[in-house]
């Protein structure tokens, strides 16, 4: 029962924070932006006065020539999106704090919400150099998982004769990516509960908040994965209602049109995914306080 | 006594076709008995060959190839141009392989096993032990015949090339002392190199093969007998004419499918035979169809398939590097059970490992030094195989509206080619295996579909069977493809494959400007009467419409010359096609019209392949942004949807 409530109340919370779907948005949209820039140039110079810039389908032929004749500005992107990933990543941090003082305002302090900007971004340099500090020691679990799928190599191995028992080795493939899916979630839930523990006790010590939030997951494991599942089957609910809806997208006679509503679609996905997120957080926290009763 | 009969009448059989000649003029009559010791991994070896000097001079020397010694050691030049040894080997003594020739006598005369000598007619090696050379006592004659008997013992790698073992799946290939070629009054007997195939005479083989009980046999020709041994081994006899290599499989999980297959047009009569190992048996319909649609393609296109039988090997996973070779009526192909209906690899696989029967099977040129003559031209008729019953856009892969064509795959590779080497060279004087495999197979391709688009379908398509027709069983050389081309086209093809047979340049003709001014009236000083016309056609000009003078610069940046077509849009619609001869470096197109220019391409239709640029093969007088927009921004989607997997 905890487990609906704290879901409900963390879609529900997720829903009243509007000013901050818009600020995860826009996050991501300004990093977008970026890439847009850099690919319209390329895109343009390449095959702006080719017969290829009147026609709006996609021609894998002319795909393989912009790859192999203009490589190097290929690279000079692929330059660009990885340095964007980083800073994209370190943005993230920079936001967990903010979103995090924000779900964890009391509920009297509801005129303070006023003050969204001042609380979000006070929040979020507050508790920055913590949650970096947490990103650095959550290599270890992932090397945890590493070391795991290194372990599960040689028992695929025994199991599939060296690949000869091709239906084993093809269901295995399957599993190993469910268990390597089910690490990468348990590793994520675990950090987001031990920045809520950094927010709510106002942990200066990262390691032990770590380490408290392995206990908490470990203690609370069939809830806390259920939770945690749940909002992942919204997630995936949600993707599937925008896959639909590209699917079915009518084709319109208007080329603007063809570009402009597709384009929508996809900033709609990335705003309800960016609701999803804090729902995710919010959820969770809920969640945490319950069981912790603070 | 029932085996001694049979082995009478095949012996007769083979004689009489060795005397008479069938379709091919054998040179060589093999009689090989061979024991598979799966334990030891290996194959004990008895041989009995019969030699026919076809040249008009004395012959004091035999020359052999020992394939299997390439496998021996770091030492052989095989493995020191392939640079690394494969892991298999080196994590086990027992993984390498070899062949040792035990003892070679002439029959019923004198043993020449101390004349034995290895050489190394190519780079020198010392080391390199794949070719064997005997020298006689007596020279045979021109016309003359020897028949030698042939004591040897085959140890088999684990499978990294083409041939050997992995587990308890044998691929029996390159596997027995075979005579090289006496060839324009010389041996052509090429050492195993790490970028080359084969060569070898045409001729007769019969083989007994030995195995243990359980093991499912499948090779070259037509299975005349199987025996069970005393000691529950079985042996089955095998025999074939009109080919000139012999290569069998054996292993206990095969499952063998037989089918018998009819065309009425040309005549074909053969057995399919799918030899299909337990973890695919669920590709077996693919296989089939596959085959039967290549055997269908290649007869109709070239001539009727000849032999009796086809069999089709599907190695297991680990045994994969023994997929997709070509042996005479038995080639591997490759599968996983898993594998998508739409992704074609199966497909490409066995139409083009079956297409080599034609293209070095039945017209046998010399792989080792001009291999694109069968490995180029099998694949350019692959990838017109694969459109015809794939589809010309999804002939690769077809899956959720994402499609691929053999064309296009071939396509990535020669345009992303480094141009380092040309087509026709020794196999292995390329550079690596990588220019070795987009010059013999995908440039050489496109070399033949440009050609192709050139001189039209129907000449090409009279070019190639008269190709087939002519050199059917026998070697050609490069040269005798020119000639066939040139003789049934009519035309001095010469400009064409001197240039595509041996430049490493690149063909690249493209749009360079395109203008469209208006015309304005002459200044200056003009005599009365160009006065007065000029007044008149200013008169014309205000009366009529503006006049613009639309110019197509037209240039040519490789160096491979090719003639081109141009086709010019204009505002109004109206469209003129240009030829030009392309060996000038540019051409100036100009048009004086009332109406601006929309849009020039060079090569419209696609017709070149070879040509390494098509987004400069077009210009429009006026850029557009629309398709650039559209897939940067969709681009940018997709790198947003990525980065929000991301991070939270």
């Amino acid at each position: 029962m905890k487990v609906l409530r704290s879901y409900g109340g963390g879609i529900i919370d997720a829903i009243l924070e509007p000013k901050m779907m818009f600020v995860l948005w826009l996050r991501n949209f300004i990093f977008g932006l970026f890439i847009f820039y850099l690919l319209l140039r390329l895109l343009s110079g390449a095959m702006g006065k080719t017969v290829f810039a009147e026609s709006l389908s996609f021609d894998i032929n002319i795909l393989f020539d912009l790859l192999v004749h203009h490589g190097q500005s290929y690279s000079m992107i692929i330059s660009a999106g990885i340095i964007l990933i980083v800073l994209y990543f370190l943005v993230s941090i920079f936001l967990y704090g903010g979103i995090l003082s924000i779900l964890t305002l009391p509920p009297e302090a509801k005129e303070e919400k006023r003050r969204f900007a001042q609380i979000f971004f006070q929040g979020a340099g507050k508790y920055f150099g913590r949650f970096f500090r947490l990103s650095i020691y959550s290599l270890l679990l992932w090397a945890v998982f590493i070391l795991i799928n290194l372990l599960l190599n040689p028992l695929g191995k025994l199991l599939t004769g060296d690949g000869t028992n091709e239906r084993t080795a093809f269901y295995l493939l399957w599993i190993r990516l469910a268990i390597g899916l089910f690490l990468v979630f348990l590793i994520r839930m675990i950090l987001d509960y031990s920045r809520i523990e950094i927010v709510i006790l106002d942990s200066r010590s990262i390691f032990l908040s770590l380490f408290k939030a392995i206990k908490f997951v470990f203690q609370n494991f069939g809830k806390t994965l259920a939770l945690y599942y749940l909002l992942v089957l919204t997630g995936i609910a949600l993707i599937s209602v925008f896959w639909l809806l590209k699917s079915y997208l009518p084709s319109f006679s208007s080329p603007w049109l063809t570009i402009l509503v597709p384009l929508v679609v996809a900033q709609l996905y990335i705003f309800f995914r960016a609701w999803l997120k804090i729902a995710f957080q919010s959820a969770q926290l809920v969640f945490y306080i319950r069981l912790s009763a603070i | 006594m029932k085996k001694i009969l049979l082995l009478v009448i095949v012996s007769l059989f083979a004689f009489s076709q060795f005397s008479l000649a069938g379709l091919s003029e054998p040179i060589v009559d093999y009689h090989i008995k061979a024991k598979l010791i799966p334990e030891e991994k290996s194959v004990l070896g008895e041989e009995e060959l019969t030699w026919r000097n076809d040249s008009n001079r004395f012959v004091s020397e035999l020359q052999f190839h020992l394939y299997l010694n390439a496998f021996k050691n770091s030492r052989s030049t095989y493995m020191r141009e392939r640079r690394g040894i494969p892991r298999d080997l080196r994590s086990n003594r027992r993984n390498w392989g070899y062949i040792e020739v035990d003892k070679i006598q002439i029959k019923d005369g004198p043993d020449l096993s101390s004349a034995i000598e290895y050489i190394q007619p190519d780079d020198d090696n010392k080391d390199d032990q794949t070719v064997m050379k005997v020298t006689l006592l007596e020279p045979i004659p021109p016309h003359g015949k020897i028949t030698l008997q042939i004591d040897f013992y085959s140890k088999l790698p684990r499978v990294f090339e083409r041939t050997g073992f992995f587990k308890d799946f044998f691929m029996v290939a390159q596997w027995f002392p075979k005579i090289g070629v006496l060839w324009q009054g010389e041996w052509n007997c090429h050492q195993y190199h790490a970028n080359s195939e084969f060569f070898a005479d045409f001729g007769v083989y019969t083989v007994e093969i030995t195995v243990p009980e359980g093991f499912v046999v499948g090779a070259t020709g037509k299975r005349i007998d199987a025996a069970r041994n005393e000691e529950g081994s079985i042996t089955y006899t095998h025999y074939q004419e009109d080919v000139h290599d012999f290569a069998w499989t054996a292993c206990p999980d095969f499952t063998e499918y037989k089918e018998s297959y009819s065309l009425k047009n040309p005549p074909v009569h053969t057995e399919i035979i799918l030899l299909i190992h337990r973890s695919h048996r669920n590709q077996k319909e693919r296989y089939l169809s596959s085959l039967k649609n290549a055997i269908e393609f290649y007869s109709q296109s070239y001539g009727a398939y000849p032999y009796p039988t086809i069999t089709l090997v599907d190695p297991p996973l680990g045994g994969f590097a023994a997929g997709g070779m070509e042996y005479p009526t038995l080639f591997t192909s490759m599968a996983v059970s898993w594998m998508p209906k739409g992704v074609y690899m199966t497909e490409m696989v066995t139409i083009h490992e079956f297409g080599h029967n034609y293209w070095y099977g039945i017209v046998g040129s010399n792989e080792f030094e001009e291999a694109w003559l069968d490995e180029g031209i099998n694949s350019y008729s692959e990838i017109k195989a694969l459109a015809k019953y794939y589809g010309e856009n999804s002939s690769m892969l077809n899956i959720h509206g994402v499609k691929m064509s053999d064309l296009l795959f071939h396509r990535l590779r020669v345009i992303a080619s480094p141009r380092l080497d040309s087509i026709l060279k020794n196999s292995w004087e390329f550079y690596n295996s990588a220019t070795y495999g987009i010059n013999v197979y995908s440039k050489a391709a496109f070399m033949l579909l440009t050609l192709e688009n050139y001189l039209g379908e129907d000449v090409m398509s009279e070019v190639m069977r008269t190709f087939f027709e002519k050199w059917k069983f026998r070697h050609p050389r490069t040269q005798d493809f020119v000639a066939v081309a040139q003789e049934v086209s009519g035309q001095d093809l010469g400009w064409f494959f001197d240039q595509y047979l041996n430049s490493v340049s690149k063909l690249d003709y493209a749009i360079h400007r395109l203008r469209s001014r208006q015309v304005k009236k002459p200044e200056g000083i003009l005599e009365p009467e160009e006065e007065a016309l000029e007044k008149s056609r200013s008169g014309e000009i205000q009366q009529q419409k503006k006049m613009y003078r639309n110019e197509v610069v037209v240039v040519r940046k490789g160096e491979l010359i090719f003639p081109q077509e141009i086709l010019v849009t204009f505002e109004e619609g109206e469209k003129i096609r240009e030829k030009w001869e392309g060996k000038e470096r540019w051409k100036r197109f100009i048009y004086i019209r009332p109406y601006r220019l929309k849009l020039a391409q060079i090569d419209p239709d696609n017709k070149i392949p070879l040509d390494i640029n098509r987004l400069n093969n077009s210009q429009l007088f006026i850029p557009k942004k629309i398709s650039p927009l559209k897939w940067a921004l969709r681009l940018m989607c997709n790198f947003q949807a990525f980065l929000s997997y991301l991070s939270f």
